[in-house]
């Protein structure tokens, strides 16, 4: 008895009930589709962070303040009052891998030029930060030693936020209003940025660039910086002189975190991770039950086609005839319901790629999963009811009505 | 309450000859069903000796019990037992699927068959597979809309593709009314003439009749044998 007939004997069966074929198959469907849907859209997500975050450059590194308290009834909160402009200065002279460092504050405010105003976030930093996040100019130049040394009120603006101030106009030399919390100042724009795009939560092109001592000194009057991001020749090396000389400085290490681009990297690419994996387990869970569909619906058939079974048997089908038939039914149903979830999910993924902008990624590895995953369950699910009509005693299974 | 063994037949001895016509006769509830499972290697005894050329069946296993049905031994039953939504060709080539024939070979010998049983024409021999989806229900409607002697043929046709050399009629005629009985007993004989032995069970005397020898079964036991001279 060649496989193939009985392929062609339980597709004939699938047929005969095709709406019951198509429902048990809709578990599958399902579940196949889901799993293959959240594992590419995660890969195409967790590629496109990877890649705008390497844009960054990658030997980039942060050094932000750490959590202070948050035991002993009181929330953490984010160290303040540590870093001050003379220690980056100091961080940068003493640490030889480090070839670039500068001080930010980041801020948001209004900005008003004419009718138009637009809601920003205020970087407040200084001449060297467009080396370090990669940036490029578009028109007129970035902020320089000078505007830091002398606190001018001039601005650099990120592309959206010339486009949505000035339109069509040439923003350079035009003077804008920057609103933050009561206060108004005037601000000359100096240079305007090329698009750099969204990078995770935030949009470099909807920042604007103040000199950080024009922050301090003129706007906030805070003695304090929130940040130093530095540009390293070898990122390892540079983290450890930092930290060396953060420790003798502050001596507590709870005050300051030093983190290089490639561990972001490596975090996000692990959170990534565990999150498609946890969300295609729970797919996976709706896999699992259209499985037990599948099964559900078997054993009726097997019920119902006792008679059937009995016939089959006296007329020459060994036990492994009727197990294979009923088997091929099974896993004809789970792959079916695998291969059209398989299409679905691919369907899916590109569609929200398509939202989310960035390229969809059908990996081997979700083919892989979903047909295999699928069959499997049509395998295991289906094995127990055919067992069951194998098995039937072809007498009683006659006199079955 | 554990379920009581209570034996269907017991102290049966029965010798059946190559080319024999034999009727089992006797009352609902005798037996002669159980026999005829046994003989038709459906069930096995649970105790005693059972031969058939040669062949300890007591001792075979369940594969090759079901290659002795597939190739020794056809059935045709009262209730005809035919394969629902299948054309007539479809069931009437069962049989030889289960023999690992190829399709070719199944449709021809299909053909053979049933045209060796009266039912020669195109609409019994339609191969769905041949057919478009419109035309493939009309077929397998159309083994609906068979009378009960077209549907009993169609089952001996397929008792017969295996070219078996025994086949079992269990009440055949039972769900007939007597033209078409007569005609399918008729049948049987013709297919006893080619040589092929053929064991007739029922209940009615006058479907007996046509067979050589009469076996009468009562209460599990046999009661009486009988020879008939035509």
């Amino acid at each position: 008895m060649i496989a193939s007939e009985l392929a062609k004997v339980a597709l004939q069966n699938l047929m005969i009930n095709k709406l019951r074929s198509f429902l048990s198959m809709l578990g599958i469907i399902i579940g196949v589709t889901a799993v293959i849907a959240i594992i590419s859209i995660g890969q195409g997500a967790t590629e496109m962070i990877q890649e705008t975050i390497s844009s960054l450059g990658s030997e980039l590194i942060t050094i932000s303040p750490g959590y202070r308290g948050g035991w002993g009834g009181r929330a953490a909160r984010t160290a303040g009052g540590i870093f001050t402009l003379e220690l980056g200065e100091e961080l940068k002279k003493k640490s030889p891998n480090v070839a670039q460092l500068v001080p930010s504050i980041q801020s948001g405010g209004l900005l008003k030029y004419g009718e138009n105003n637009y809601q920003a976030s205020i970087v407040a930093t200084a001449s060297g930060y467009e080396n370090i996040f990669n940036h490029t100019i578009a028109e007129g130049r970035f902020l320089i030693a000078e505007d830091v040394d002398n606190y001018r009120k001039v601005v650099v603006l990120g592309s959206n936020v010339a486009r949505e101030l000035f339109g069509n106009q040439n923003p350079l030399g035009k003077k804008i209003i920057i609103q933050m919390g009561q206060g108004r100042f005037i601000f000359e724009v100096v240079g305007v940025l090329k698009s750099k795009g969204q990078v995770m939560f935030f949009n470099f092109d909807d920042q604007v660039y103040i000199p950080v001592t024009t922050m301090m000194k003129r706007m906030t009057g805070s003695k304090y910086v929130n940040s130093y991001s530095a540009q390293a020749t070898d990122s390892e090396e540079a983290i450890k002189q930092v930290e060396f000389l953060l420790a003798k400085k502050l001596e507590d290490p709870d005050l300051y975190n030093v983190t290089s681009q490639e561990e972001i990297l490596e975090t996000i690419q692990q959170v990534s991770s565990t999150m498609i994996l946890m969300l295609a387990g729970i797919a996976g869970i709706s896999l699992l039950v259209g499985g037990i569909g599948i099964m559900n619906i078997m054993l009726v058939s097997v019920t119902e086609r006792t008679r059937e079974i009995g016939i089959r048997k006296a007329l020459g089908a060994k036990r492994k005839d009727i197990l294979i038939q009923f088997l091929i039914e099974a896993l004809v149903m789970s792959m079916v319901g695998g291969a059209v979830g398989l299409v679905l999910g691919w369907a899916v993924s590109v569609l929200v790629s398509r939202y989310g902008g960035w390229a969809p990624t059908l990996s081997m590895f979700s083919v892989v999963v979903g047909i295999g995953f699928s069959s499997a369950v049509g395998l295991v699910f289906g094995i127990y009811p055919a067992m069951k009509a194998a098995k039937l005693n072809p007498v009683e299974a006659l006199r079955y009505e | 309450m554990g379920e009581v063994e209570v034996p269907a037949i017991r102290g049966i001895s029965l010798e059946i000859e190559k080319g024999e016509f034999i009727a089992i006769i006797g009352p609902s509830g005798s037996g002669k069903s159980t026999l005829m499972h046994i003989l038709g290697c459906l069930d096995k005894p649970t105790k005693g000796i059972f031969y058939l050329d040669e062949e300890d069946i007591l001792k075979t296993s369940e594969n090759r019990l079901a290659a002795i049905r597939n190739n020794k031994i056809g059935f045709v039953f009262q209730q005809f037992n035919l394969l629902a939504r299948r054309s007539a060709l479809e069931n009437v080539e069962t049989p030889c699927l289960y023999a690992g024939k190829s399709r070719r070979e199944r449709i021809r010998r299909a053909r053979e068959s049933l045209a060796k049983v009266g039912l020669e024409e195109k609409r019994f021999s339609h191969h769905p597979n041949q057919l478009s989806g419109g035309q493939r229900q009309r077929v397998a409607i159309a083994r609906n809309q068979l009378s009960g002697g077209q549907r009993q043929r169609v089952a001996i046709a397929r008792a017969l593709i295996n070219d078996p050399d025994i086949i079992f009629a269990d009440e055949p005629t039972g769900a007939l009314d007597t033209r078409s009985g007569d005609e399918i007993l008729e049948i049987f004989q013709q297919l006893n003439k080619e040589g092929r032995t053929l064991i007739l069970v029922t209940h009615e005397r006058y479907v007996a009749q046509y067979a050589q020898r009469i076996i009468h079964v009562k209460d599990g036991k046999i009661d009486s044998e009988e020879l008939i001279t035509q």
